[in-house]
């Protein structure tokens, strides 16, 4: 390693001798006060580089191509959600064929696209407030509030079974947000937050299997469960209704302002000190990833590891800088879940391959290899 | 000016006030959990409690100080040049270059911090400090985790930075370094400031046998006999 303290130029000592030879503590006197502060005056001038520190998000910026090809994916994806499915739309008749484009595919497709940009921004972003790159959308407790709501609601709410259920999860999540704050408090750090969350996971989760073990009939039971392992079958346009406004708020909320994303790498102090004000970011991630994730759980139930393997899978084409992998995370997300629907309609005929199923199964493995490879990459 | 007065961030520091002229590199030196952190955690604006900051009379905005926090950290596998970036408002690569040269980190601009070593961390983390070269530094032991050579470096670079108008305060053990190097010293014991002056007048042996209870000795440090 080479040393370049040698190459440095011989001190030079400009203070124009104020306080060079009195360096007296505790004020030395109004004369050298007066000196000093054309200095002062000319320092701050120097500075004024930032006039909002806003525009410290320019510094970053997710390459293009990336984003574009992103984009491009999720497009041919949704493409081939809406062109796929166990009727050829060209051999019937063509209202039949419009009837089952909009009503049955759009609003699959539009499901897939948008839980799964939820789930990946919400990953990305709970990464970065965490600063856990094992984090996932799940440690907030807000997926376990959402079921637990909505089993609750499948049991006792009467009506329409769709926006019953949604309401219920919604109510869970909202639930599970208020507990968070509730013990963790407002402000708190990054740790507070993960630990709180695991609480409120588990105590969600624990309340969601008795809820389960106490189910009034066989059947409300077996339609809980069907529902928790997360699928997109048979889903209208009114589960599209009811999901999209709230995983739309949820993730525009998230993709917003990735730079206090990025700062919170360095330290919630250092990010206190770059301009970014210290509870902004905790409030933003919490609330767009409740709306984003609630929503998605709301009409299909949990798509587990989504949120946790899409960043990880996008982190390294944007710099590893947490805030600016969730926009892009957002798209791999869409199109990772757009992709495993496609799967779970590929496979053989019979009882339904869960959307949820699907996404763990393959997800599980993914995780043990991040760890194992993070293991043979540690620094030391 | 840096103008401090009154500023306490109980329990852990006493109300106190100091002023700094620009120009003037300052250490603050004071045994474990005497208040140095936490006084710079204050001076940049964090933690709450009483007392007034200001900078040439007006409240430090984030455009006008940094300051570095002790730990080292890195969760995330950021390239060095992107971390020193994040010290800039809007992007400069040679502004980024110089200030990863400056600290003997050139070669370690596209290396994530998550492969570095502590020390190289350190660099590159004080790097992202003074790349905007702001008219006040705070840094919490810019010279820990260093050997010797680069410690002398830092140092240095601290001297360059006061040269060109900046208030610098710093907080280290290395007494030998601070009193070698800085214009002025604080020395904190129990949350209280108990000197402020010339560094190689406080930073003497009346103050380490009384703060510290040590002297200074021909083999270096040993503990001082109790008065």
């Amino acid at each position: 390693m080479r040393w370049g303290g040698n190459a440095l130029p011989p001190q030079p000592r400009i203070k124009s001798g104020v306080a060079e030879k009195d360096p007296a503590p505790h004020g030395g006197g109004g004369d050298r006060a007066a000196a000093v502060t054309a200095l002062d005056a000319a320092s701050a001038s120097a500075s004024r580089r930032a006039p909002s520190t806003a525009q410290r998000a320019a510094s970053f910026r997710v390459p293009a191509g990336i984003l574009g090809g992103l984009a491009l994916l999720t497009a041919a994806l949704f493409a081939a959600s809406l062109a796929i499915g166990p009727v050829a739309l060209t051999h019937i008749a063509p209202d039949v064929a419009r009837t089952i484009l909009v009503e049955l595919r759009l609003p699959r497709a539009c499901l897939a696209l948008l839980i799964g940009a939820g789930l990946g921004a919400s990953g990305a972003a709970v990464q970065g407030l965490t600063r856990n790159p094992l984090a996932s959308p799940d440690v907030t407790g807000v997926s376990a509030g959402a079921a637990l709501g909505a089993v609750l609601a499948a049991y006792y709410l009467p009506g329409s079974s769709t926006v019953a259920t949604a309401a219920g999860a919604l109510g869970g999540a909202a639930l599970a947000l208020a507990l968070l704050l509730a013990l963790a408090g407002r402000g708190a750090s990054a740790a507070t937050l993960v630990l709180a969350g695991a609480g409120v996971s588990a105590l969600l989760g624990a309340l969601t299997s008795l809820a389960l073990s106490l189910a009034p009939s066989p059947y409300a039971l077996y339609d809980a469960l069907t529902w928790l392992f997360g699928s997109l079958a048979d889903r209208s346009l009114v589960h599209l209704a009811v999901a999209a406004p709230l995983i739309i708020v949820g993730t525009a909320l998230l993709c917003s302002r990735p730079a206090a994303l990025d700062a919170l790498a360095l330290g919630e102090d250092v990010a206190a000190t770059l301009g970014h004000r210290p509870r902004a970011a905790p409030t933003r991630v919490l609330i767009g990833s409740t709306l984003a994730v609630g929503g998605g759980v709301a009409v299909a139930g949990a798509i587990g590891f989504v949120g946790l393997i899409v960043p990880h899978l996008v982190r390294p084409l944007t710099g590893h800088l947490p805030g600016r992998a969730v926009l892009p995370s957002a798209l791999a997300g869409a199109a990772l879940v757009l992709a495993a629907d496609l799967l779970t309609r590929a496979a053989p005929p019979g009882p339904e391959l869960k959307l949820g199923v699907l996404t763990t199964l393959v997800g599980a493995p993914f995780l043990v290899a991040l760890v194992l490879r993070g293991r043979a990459d540690a620094p030391r | 000016m840096l103008h401090v007065d009154g500023l306490a961030r109980p329990p852990a520091l006493a109300a106190l006030g100091f002023t700094l002229a620009p120009g003037t590199l300052a250490a603050l030196a004071g045994p474990n959990g005497a208040g140095k952190s936490t006084l710079l955690r204050g001076l940049a604006g964090l933690g709450a409690g009483p007392g007034t900051v200001t900078l040439g009379g007006r409240r430090p905005t984030p455009d006008r100080f940094a300051y570095l926090p002790p730990s080292r950290e890195a969760p995330f596998a950021i390239a060095s040049r992107d971390v020193v970036a994040m010290g800039l408002s809007r992007p400069d690569a040679h502004a980024v270059a110089r200030a990863l040269a400056r600290v003997d980190a050139a070669d370690l601009a596209g290396r994530p911090l998550t492969r570095l070593s502590t020390g190289e961390r350190a660099r590159v983390l004080l790097a992202r400090a003074l790349v905007g070269a702001p008219p006040l530094l705070l840094l919490d032991e810019p010279t820990a985790n260093l050997d010797p050579a680069h410690a002398l470096l830092v140092a240095r670079l601290l001297r360059e930075e006061a040269a060109r108008g900046a208030i610098v305060l710093f907080a280290s053990h290395d007494l030998a370094l601070a009193r070698a190097h800085a214009d002025e010293a604080l020395v904190l014991s129990n949350g209280a400031l108990v000197a402020h002056g010339a560094a190689r007048e406080v930073l003497g042996g009346a103050v380490l046998a009384r703060v510290f209870g040590v002297v200074l000795g021909p083999d270096g440090f040993r503990e001082a006999l109790s008065a």
